[in-house]
């Protein structure tokens, strides 16, 4: 009985409509590799153009911090894919307790990132290329690099977000045990997307912290 | 259906290679590799990283055809992209 309520009625079964919610997200997913993949390109080309920018500019970012991050994001999206097999074998508490473990750990990257954020405010390498670190940081490609790490790591920040708010929602459904094993796949396309916003942030360490 | 139960210790051993492999871009970040060699270390090693997010975690491995074609597709005209934007900059 359960089973038959957790589907739609234009699918023919459950496992159907758990494939079409798949496809679904990764569809959705390969969009935002396109919008995130045309930053990367802009970046490609500016840092090719302008090396000497870019290596300026990473000498104020705080390795430490980013690397922190790094770490946090990676561990948040262990959690979340242990949380998905824990209410596939219907362990609803401890799918909630993991699912919480990523909110808590996206709150944690958010908090750096404002750390970093003010830090660099406080610099004044803000997007724009105005006022005094501008005129003191001379480097060719040096404003590139500000704008596009702002836009960047913002866009990204946004993407923390969204991804913290559902699996929040996540959370407090599984605890309230309004979720059951037959529902997996609803937490299975929220994690996904948890999975993508790590993916992204894998490729802009390197980016924006390491390549000196 | 194949929603295979992943034992956890394979999950487990994702993430203690996750980790290993950050550990390993940090140091490489510091040796001052010459050249382009440092960019290509940093990229490599990222790009095994999202591999193995994208196997494991995202279930990538359980998946066929439409699934993986998809996944396929915004890497690939990503990296067309860049290429071509690339090759402009170079030959210019």
């Amino acid at each position: 009985m359960r089973e038959a309520l957790a589907f739609e009625p234009h699918f023919e079964s459950l496992e159907r409509q758990r494939e079409a919610a798949r496809l679904g997200m990764w569809v959705f997913l390969a969009s935002e590799v396109l919008l995130f993949g045309a930053l990367f390109a802009l970046y490609a080309t500016e840092r090719a153009e302008h090396r000497a920018g870019f290596v300026e500019g990473m000498k104020h970012a705080d390795v430490i911090a980013g690397s922190v991050n790094t770490v946090v994001l990676l561990i948040s999206s262990y959690l979340v894919a242990r949380a998905v097999h824990a209410l596939r074998d219907d362990h609803v508490r401890f799918a909630a307790a993991l699912t919480g473990g990523t909110v808590l750990l996206a709150l944690v990257f958010l908090g750096i990132k404002a750390y970093e954020y003010t830090a660099h405010i406080r610099e004044g390498a803000v997007p724009g290329g105005h006022g005094a670190f501008y005129l003191e940081h001379r480097a060719d490609g040096l404003v590139s690099y500000f704008n596009l790490y702002w836009l960047t790591t913002a866009l990204h920040g946004v993407h923390v977000l969204i991804g913290m708010s559902i699996l929040a929602f996540f959370g407090v459904a599984l605890w309230r045990r309004r979720l059951a094993a037959v529902h997996a796949h609803r937490l299975e396309v929220a994690a996904l997307y948890w999975h993508l916003v790590d993916a992204v942030w894998i490729f802009l360490w390197p980016l924006y912290y390491l390549m000196r | 259906m194949k929603e295979a139960n992943h034992p956890s210790t394979a999950l487990a051993a994702v993430i203690g290679s996750l980790l290993v492999l950050t550990g390993l871009s940090l140091g490489a970040s510091y040796l001052r590799l010459p050249g382009i060699l440092h960019v290509v270390v940093a990229l490599a090693i990222a790009s095994v990283k999202v591999t193995l997010v994208v196997l494991f975690f995202m279930e990538l491995r359980e998946h066929r055809g439409g699934v993986r074609f998809v996944a396929l597709t915004g890497p690939a005209f990503v990296a067309t992209l860049i290429l071509v934007m690339l090759a402009e900059v170079w030959t210019r």
